[in-house]
């Protein structure tokens, strides 16, 4: 992975910076020694590290900015980090740049149930706000796979999803305001806790900018009382596509279910191996559907989705009778990735989104790559949102499966683009996917957003080398070239 | 009045954008102009629509994806996805009651606009709806943002910052959205005795109940005065309103009389009735006849302090909508100035937005159609517009609020 080249002044300057940080930071939340620098060197993209040059531990607004302001003066990148879970190695840090560290964040500010929304410092688990308002009955509605380590802040900055987001939204749906840091040190206060902003919808786009506009210290996030009646599904179909076609189906049909995921058979056994969900091993593909609501539609909709389900062939089908029940059918899907590593000794996760109509063209395709590259690939699947996680098995210790995988899943996320999706439902670019983004958009798509990055953070020294391939100077990128135009087109119809 | 250009397609338009970039000229861009009257007047050398620039592109129902062109109408749109007994579910309303006209809103207007309606606060507004876009920018490139999925995160989310801009960013060409699922059953209960301070309480309670009421709004004046356009603060009325199946439907109303409203007179509005009441709660119809309207959008919980406040300074009227946390206000023009900064002021910092939807030009350009922002704030914004659009050639000084 290529990052950009690292300035040898900064680096040299390194004990300037920790005067500096020291005169306002105790020694403790500056961390300068290579054994503890060691923890922030990857985040949950494993295959790369990078030790930082250091890291910063603020614990409150002010010190973030103060941080900021001195990084920005000296010129040195900063690489914010929530809870450190990227997929795509957002956090990963660079070697002239601190990495601010937000763990310190951790307290939930208010719980204002009147107003149906919490206010938490970003280093607050995305679990935590909902555990702290679960005596109440409510919740929050995001759940990313990593929600009892992921961080609110982290999911601002990737616009985390989760299973359940095809019927509750994503983070952006989900979120009211935020208290921002830019690079320059200024504070911002963005939304509150209420609906409508005035002006520019900057809330909006600062989420999943992936760390590269500011960085965010508090999130008030909206919460919702949990639904009345909550049950699972279970329905084993023969083939992949029976099961495409029964969740186009259920959604043609008017039902959005609070989730639907698939699972292929690798997956299926591996879960079930690994821990005992019940899953049936004789299917081909798997169906977990999850309705909820109240008592009589849940009910009903259980019934449709069985007679759904069964005109497309399912072979096996099952009801949650229980919640128990239901979290049990949950944690066989929930315990898919540990399980596939469990069968491989390493495991590279991908994340595009496909119209789902494509899916069986998209997964034949897969099969014949992972025959071409010789690695095995499972499946699990947002099915109702059309968001795949293949999953590459393989072996880092043998000469060139590493290699092989990322050339698999680059091939895997061109296929989500050529056949009209896009490279990442909900793990971000990062640097994972950061050399694909030309294959996805146009120079002009990718200038336009680069000249957004330069209105929040013109010296570019927040998380740089992350999303975009190529990094541009503020100043060539604003320059306006006029071409000269001819007025128009006699034959343009006017009124 | 001058002559308006209407490019049949997006390259037509870029290639206007790059005279009116090498010629010096400014831009005022519209679909219809049916929400004219929102902002501050455009002086501009060249009127512009996007309202030839038509048709649905793609649309199959199951992938709950449609993209169209930016003058494709909202009704054309609305029209083809009842068929397929599907919905825009942020409820978008034509405003054309309160700008005082009959023309046809396209669907890049309602996103540029950023439209929502009573539905608000379960599905969001239409900027979270926007899946992605074709624009031409202000350097008269066209480029793309989003994509034709419903979830994405690959690159920054434009079609947020796009909503709401007013054509101030880009001119939006063509736009990928999501469509869902229409309810089959809509039916709206409606109470008559609560004050305002029970009916608050009722409304609270039941947004976080797990009845799943899909509107909860509060009509001064009842349902024949808002259908009417003609609010007045008489009494009290209640809306709650259910949506879904029969089955479903039925058996919430049930618990709804058992558990929330046992003493209380209820009645109910059926499917066409409930259509178009809130239909008028959408498109702010019940204040639509003032000379001056407002939305403010507060946290719930200021709801009962800021009825008595409207109250108390009078010679206003308003609903409410959003399940408290929306206030439509219609003022007259005497003391207009000195009222909308009484609410403003009494909204403190974080505590809400009031934007002035309508309003003459004298009172638009006193008190602003945005409250007063945070500097460091509007120097970003102003930082933003012009990484889009640097020359400031698309609708000049519309969302200009340092006037």
């Amino acid at each position: 992975m290529r990052m950009p080249i690292p300035d040898a002044t900064i680096i040299a300057n390194r004990q300037q910076l920790i005067d500096k940080l020291s005169t306002f930071l105790t020694s403790k939340q500056i961390v300068i020694d290579k054994t503890t620098l060691r923890a922030y060197e990857s985040d949950g993209l494993t295959a790369y590290q990078q030790r930082p040059l250091l890291v910063v531990l603020p614990e409150n607004t002010a010190q973030v900015s103060e941080i900021l302001r001195i990084c920005c003066e000296m010129n040195v990148n900063v690489v914010p980090r929530g809870a450190g879970t990227s997929l795509s190695g957002g956090a990963l840090p660079l070697e002239d740049g601190i990495v601010l560290a937000m763990g310190k964040f951790n307290r939930i500010l208010d719980i204002d149930y009147d107003n149906r929304c919490v206010v938490a410092q970003s280093g607050v688990t995305n679990l935590a706000i909902t555990q702290a308002v679960e005596n109440r009955g409510f919740y929050y509605a995001p759940d990313p796979s990593s929600q009892i380590a992921c961080s609110i802040g982290g999911n601002v900055s990737e616009n985390s999803g989760g299973v359940h987001c095809l019927k509750y939204g994503l983070t952006t749906n989900n979120i009211l305001g935020v208290e921002l840091v830019l690079m320059t040190g200024e504070v911002i206060r963005l939304g509150g806790k209420y609906m409508d902003p005035e002006g520019y919808d900057l809330l909006g786009v600062i989420t999943g900018s992936e760390g590269l506009l500011g960085v965010v210290t508090e999130v008030t996030v909206k919460i919702l009382q949990a639904p009345q009646c909550v049950r699972a599904m279970l329905l084993g179909f023969p083939d992949n596509e029976s099961a495409g076609q029964c969740v186009a189906e259920i959604i043609a049909k008017g039902i959005i279910p609070a989730g639907i995921e698939m699972m292929d058979e690798l997956a299926i056994h591996a879960s079930e191996n690994f821990c005992h969900a019940g899953y049936p091993l004789d299917c081909q593909a798997l169906l977990i559907v999850e309705i909820d609501g109240p008592q009589a539609e849940v009910d009903e909709l259980i019934q449709v989705i069985r007679d759904i389900g069964k005109s497309r062939g399912s072979q096996y089908f099952k009801v949650s009778s229980s919640d128990e029940e239901r979290l049990r059918i949950w944690a066989g899907r929930k315990a898919a990735f540990p399980a596939l590593g469990d069968i491989s000794p390493d495991y590279y996760c991908m994340d595009g989104t496909i119209p789902r109509k494509q899916l069986s063209r998209v997964l034949t395709k897969m099969t014949e790559l992972s025959k071409h590259y010789g690695l095995r690939v499972a499946n699990v699947f947002h099915a109702g949102d059309g968001n795949l996680h293949p999953l590459i098995l393989f072996d880092a210790n043998k000469d060139d499966e590493m290699e092989k995988a990322e050339e698999f899943g680059a091939d895997i996320l061109r296929l989500c683009v050529e056949v009209g999706g896009v490279l990442s439902g909900e793990h971000g670019i990062g640097v994972e996917k950061r050399d694909l983004m030309p294959d996805y958009f146009s120079e002009h798509d990718l200038n336009q957003q680069q000249r957004l990055k330069c209105a929040f953070d013109p010296n570019g020294t927040l998380n740089p080398g992350k999303m975009f391939p190529t990094l541009h100077r503020c100043a060539e990128l604003g320059k306006l070239h006029v071409h000269k135009g001819k007025l128009p087109f006699p034959e343009l119809p006017r009124f | 009045m001058q002559e308006t250009l209407l490019p049949e397609n997006q390259d037509q338009f870029a290639e206007l954008a790059r005279f009116c970039l090498s010629e010096k000229k400014s831009l005022a861009i519209s679909g219809n102009n049916s929400k004219s009257g929102f902002g501050y007047s455009v002086q501009a050398d060249i009127d512009a629509s996007m309202s030839a620039c038509t048709g649905i592109i793609e649309y199959d129902p199951a992938e709950l994806v449609m993209r169209a062109r930016a003058g494709t109408t909202l009704n054309e749109i609305k029209t083809v996805l009842t068929e397929q007994q599907q919905q825009l579910a942020f409820e978008p309303e034509t405003m054309s009651a309160l700008y005082s006209n009959s023309r046809e809103d396209t669907i890049a207007g309602v996103f540029a606009s950023n439209l929502s309606g009573s539905r608000r606060f379960q599905a969001g507004s239409a900027r979270d709806h926007l899946l992605g876009f074709n624009a031409i920018n202000g350097r008269a490139e066209l480029y793309k943002s989003g994509g034709n999925v419903i979830k994405n995160v690959t690159g920054y989310d434009l079609s947020k910052l796009i909503c709401g801009s007013w054509g101030t960013l880009s001119v939006l060409t063509e736009l990928s959205f999501k469509v869902l699922p229409a309810p089959a059953v809509i039916v709206t209960a409606i109470l008559d005795d609560l004050n305002t301070e029970k009916a608050l309480g009722l409304l609270s309670t039941l947004a976080t109940s797990p009845l799943h009421a899909s509107g909860l709004a509060l009509l001064p004046g009842g349902i024949k005065s808002a259908l009417e356009s003609n609010v007045t603060q008489a009494n009290c009325t209640s809306l709650i309103r259910f949506e879904g199946s029969r089955t479903s439907v039925d058996a919430r109303l049930r618990e709804f009389q058992t558990s929330y409203a046992s003493q209380m007179s209820v009645s109910l509005l059926e499917q066409d009735e409930s259509l178009q009441i809130w239909k008028a709660l959408s498109s702010a119809s019940p204040v639509a006849y003032h000379p001056v309207i407002m939305k403010l959008s507060i946290p719930p919980s200021l709801a009962l302090r800021m009825s008595q406040l409207l109250n108390e300074i009078g010679n206003c009227n308003w609903y409410l909508d959003a399940a408290g946390a929306w206030f439509w206000l219609g003022l007259e023009t005497t003391k207009a100035v000195e009222n909308i900064n009484r609410f403003r002021s009494s909204l403190a910092e974080e505590n809400g937005s009031a934007i002035l939807y309508k309003a003459p030009d004298e009172i638009k350009n006193k008190v602003g159609i945005y409250s007063p922002a945070q500097v460091t704030l509007e120097s970003l914004r102003l930082r933003i517009k012009e990484s889009f659009d640097p020359a400031n050639i698309f609708n000049p000084g519309r969302l200009d609020y340092q006037k």
